[in-house]
C-alpha cells in the first residue's frame, strides 16, 4: 500500500508540475490576449470613423495641406505556448494561426498608435501609409524567441478648406 | 524642416534636389529589459521595453537624417522610409532615409 503510495507520488507529481506550469501560462496568456483585444475594440470606436490610404493621395482628389510624418510601432512576442503549436505546425506545413492572431493584433495596435498620434496633432486624414515587420528575436541563435516589430507610417495631413 | 512619406508637400514646390539622405543606429537590448521580456514571453503580449527602445532608436535615426539633410542645405525631406532589421549578437539596426529637397511655398 506504501509501496503504490511512493509510485505515485514519484511519478504523478513529476508529471503534473509543468502540466500546471502549462496551464497557468495559458490561462495568463488568454486573459492579456483578450483584454488587449477588448482594449483595442474600445479605443477604435472611441476613435470613430478615420479613413487612412496607401495612395499618395486622397482617392476622392480633395486637397490636403500641413503635411507631417506620424508613426506607430509595438513589439509583440507569442509568448512559450504558441511557440510549441508552431513548431508542431512546422513539421506539417499550413498556417500558423496562433501567430496570425497575434501578428493582428500587434499590428491593429501599430495602426492606432499612428492614428492617435495623427489626430492629436490636428490631421483629418493619413495618407501613403506603409507597413512593415521585421524580426527582433530575443537571445539570438539557434533558439530565437518569436518576436517581431510591426511598424506603420504615413504623411498625416488636414483637407484644406 | 518638413518630413513626408508622399514624393510631394501640398502647397509646395520642389526647386531642387540634394539627393539622398539617411540616418541610422543600432542599439543592443539592455539586459535588465531583456530579462524582463524573457519572462514577459513567457505568456506573450506586447513587450512594451522593447517598443520604447525601438522608438527612441527611430527617433535617433531620424534625428541623424535631419542633421545630414541640413549640413547639405535642405529644408525639406521627402519619400521617408525606414527599415528595423535584426543584427546578429541581439541588436537591432533601425534605418531612415529619404531624398533631401529644397521647398518653397507654391506662390511664390
Amino acid at each position: 500500500m506504501i509501496e503504490l503510495l511512493q509510485l505515485l507520488v514519484f511519478i504523478a507529481i513529476p508529471l503534473l508540475i509543468p502540466f500546471l506550469f502549462y496551464v497557468v501560462l495559458s490561462v495568463i496568456g488568454v486573459f492579456i490576449e483578450r483584454s488587449h483585444l477588448a482594449r483595442l475594440d474600445s479605443r477604435e470606436q472611441a476613435l470613430g470613423p478615420f479613413p487612412i490610404y496607401t495612395s499618395k493621395s486622397v482617392p476622392s482628389g480633395l486637397a490636403v495641406t500641413d503635411p507631417f510624418l506620424v508613426t506607430g510601432s509595438t513589439v509583440i512576442g507569442g509568448g512559450f505556448l504558441k511557440r510549441i503549436v508552431s513548431n508542431i505546425r512546422a513539421v506539417f506545413g499550413g498556417e500558423v494561426a496562433s501567430y496570425t492572431k497575434v501578428l493582428s493584433r500587434g499590428r491593429r495596435e501599430a495602426q492606432l498608435r499612428m492614428i492617435e498620434e495623427a489626430r492629436s496633432q490636428g490631421a483629418q486624414t493619413i495618407i501613403n501609409v506603409r507597413f512593415e515587420t521585421s524580426d527582433v528575436g530575443g537571445g539570438g541563435g539557434n533558439n530565437r524567441a518569436a518576436i517581431s516589430e510591426v511598424f506603420c507610417y504615413g504623411t498625416a495631413v488636414r483637407f484644406q478648406d | 524642416m518638413f518630413m513626408v512619406n508622399t514624393e510631394t508637400i501640398p502647397g509646395y514646390t520642389i526647386s531642387e534636389a540634394r539627393g539622398l539622405v539617411s540616418g541610422n543606429t543600432i542599439r543592443a537590448k539592455h539586459i535588465g529589459r531583456d530579462i524582463g521580456a524573457g519572462l514577459k514571453n513567457l505568456v506573450g503580449g506586447e513587450l512594451t521595453g522593447y517598443t520604447e527602445l525601438l522608438i527612441e532608436s527611430r527617433d535617433e535615426a531620424t534625428r541623424r537624417m535631419v542633421e545630414n539633410a541640413q549640413a547639405m542645405g535642405a529644408n525639406a525631406i521627402v519619400n521617408v522610409r525606414f527599415t528595423t532589421s535584426a543584427v546578429a549578437g541581439g541588436a537591432a539596426e533601425l534605418y531612415a532615409y529619404g531624398t533631401a529637397v529644397i521647398v518653397r511655398p507654391s506662390n511664390q
